[in-house]
């Protein structure tokens, strides 16, 4: 069983009150793992810290061997661009086009010419169904599905080995989670990529996912296959009611 | 009043706590403020040592960036700084002609002009227009890519914001201040040539001798530094005050209003500080 993503004992704390407590999991290689939660359980702050983003209070996030904490930031950074990363708000550059905002990873990490960048871009972004005519379009003439979309072809446009997504259907519908979900499968049989999505969507989370786990109190209190999981469908119900909200913002 | 306690022991005890307290909180303002410089320092160090380490990657992008600074920070204040420039040229000449006219010593305004905007008032002018546009926007604009996870996506992209969102500005708000100082003091002596002309009678012969004259290599060196050290200054402060938005809005227009007076207190003070080194 090949790791590529091994996160232990993590622990955070969030203006004074602790988010995640002692949490553990695996990522295998050319996996998709939902993290599933409810809204405010901390898996954005999850997402962050699997990504090097934030540093734990306690514990080790390690992707295929790196320890995100006490990496050199050369390594950090070569990392990174086998990395692709979806936020909840989309956070595309807001004073660049979206084409720009595509083709961003394209023109700083490689030296492709300009007709070959044009010709990933326009791939990707109809992957996607991002109609060419928004092209010049900044992010915020755009609703926040669109961006949602942009992002991801953003995301994957290095086509990289792991893919880190916070709510990437969210806001989108049921049609669009169909689509991208199916989009993401596709991809991951395409490259080997192996996923880390954090949803609070059951129904996407049972469309996607290999395994399942489910962050309530800080921690995966209950993880399996997606089979494996629909026995704890009450639960699902239940921390979507109960659990203390932590709020969206991400400490500096 | 404590009961058992003496009004001499009384007043004394509450000296002493006052005045540890004041040094306290003195030795408090100064550890901040070394902090503050230090972390300025740094920042400018990162500007230069990232251009060089990541220069390979992304050069086209980050050229591009730093070029469309140069553009909002210095063609498009073109407009505002003739007019402030035609403005403080004529006050000048209109000012110290008068008097001098009546001493009889009208060829000294070109020195006046030459001491007061060459030398002092054309780049703390221009670095004043420069910190109202230019200051808070780039402050404004930093702040609000934090808020909004920009900074964070970027980072994840595995592009370094210091090389990518930093240096360009700070070179093209520099190139841009430089630039500027010089076209201002061009338009101020333009515009003094014309009223000393209108209201005393001074001859463009005249006019060009007293300004080759007066007008040292020093001045033109000393002028040039000093928009350099001002756009430096103004590019750093705002970067710096921006980045330190962590992500509330409401932090956002804070953090540009620190940024934008502290970036005016620095040009004031250095502005003292290269005038006193270089003419005293």
């Amino acid at each position: 069983m090949d790791i590529v993503l091994e996160v232990r004992d993590l622990s955070f704390r969030f203006d004074g009150r602790e988010i995640l407590q002692r949490l553990s999991f695996r990522l295998r290689r050319g996996e998709i793992y939902v993290v599933l939660g409810a809204s405010g359980s901390g898996k954005s702050i999850l997402l962050r810290l699997c990504g090097g983003l934030l540093s734990p209070e306690k514990g080790s996030v390690e992707i295929d061997g790196l320890d995100l904490a006490t990496a050199s930031k050369e390594a950090l950074q070569a990392l990174r661009v086998k990395m692709g990363f979806v936020f909840q708000e989309a956070a595309l550059i807001s004073n660049m086009s979206i084409y720009d905002n595509v083709a961003l990873p394209l023109r700083y990490h490689t030296r492709l010419k300009e007709p070959q960048v044009q010709a990933r871009v326009s791939e990707k972004m109809a992957l996607f169904e991002v109609d060419r005519k928004d092209d010049q379009s900044i992010p915020a003439q755009l609703s926040l599905g669109l961006r949602k979309r942009v992002a991801l072809a953003r995301a994957i446009i290095l086509e990289p080995e792991y893919l880190f997504l916070d709510e990437p259907s969210s806001g989108l519908g049921p049609e669009a989670d169909r689509l991208i979900g199916k989009i993401l499968k596709d991809y991951r049989k395409k490259v080997g990529a192996s996923l880390l999505v954090v949803s609070s969507s059951p129904p996407f989370a049972f469309t996607i996912a290999d395994r399942i786990g489910l962050l309530a109190g800080g921690r995966i209190a209950a993880e399996g296959t997606a089979q494996e999981m629909q026995g704890h469908l009450e639960k699902m119900k239940k921390w979507s009611s109960s659990v203390d909200a932590v709020g969206e913002g991400a400490p500096c | 009043m404590e009961f058992g306690v003496s009004h001499g022991e009384h007043f004394e005890g509450i000296l002493s706590r006052g005045g540890l307290g004041a040094v306290e909180s003195i030795g408090r303002w100064v550890r901040e403020r070394l902090g503050y410089y230090l972390d300025l320092s740094m920042l400018l160090y990162l500007v230069f040592k990232e251009l060089v380490s990541e220069r390979k990657k992304g050069f086209p992008l980050v050229f591009e960036i730093t070029l469309r600074q140069v553009y909002f920070t210095g063609v498009q204040a073109l407009k505002v700084i003739t007019l402030v420039s035609l403005a403080l040229g004529t006050i000048v000449i209109v000012e110290s002609g008068t008097q001098m006219d009546l001493l009889g010593g009208v060829q000294f305004i070109i020195t006046i002009l030459v001491l007061v905007i060459i030398r002092e008032l054309g780049p703390l002018f221009t670095a004043i227009i420069v910190i109202g546009r230019s200051g808070t926007a780039i402050a404004t604009e930093l702040g609000n890519m934090i808020v909004a996870h920009e900074l964070e996506a970027i980072r994840v992209m595995g592009i370094n914001p210091i090389y990518f969102i930093v240096a360009p500005r700070v070179i093209g708000v520099t190139i841009a201040v430089v630039c500027l100082s010089i076209y201002f003091n061009i338009v101020a002596l333009l515009g003094g040539f014309i009223v000393s002309k209108l209201i005393l009678t001074v001859t463009l012969p005249v006019f060009l001798r007293e300004l080759v004259a007066w007008l040292t290599a020093t001045d033109l060196v000393f002028g040039t530094l000093k928009s350099a050290i001002f756009g430096l200054l103004i590019a750093l402060t705002c970067t710096y005050h921006g980045l330190k938005v962590c992500y509330s809005p409401i932090e956002v227009p804070q953090m540009a209003t620190r940024g934008v007076v502290s970036a005016i207190l620095f040009c004031f003070t250095f502005n003292a500080l290269l005038t006193l080194l270089f003419y005293v």
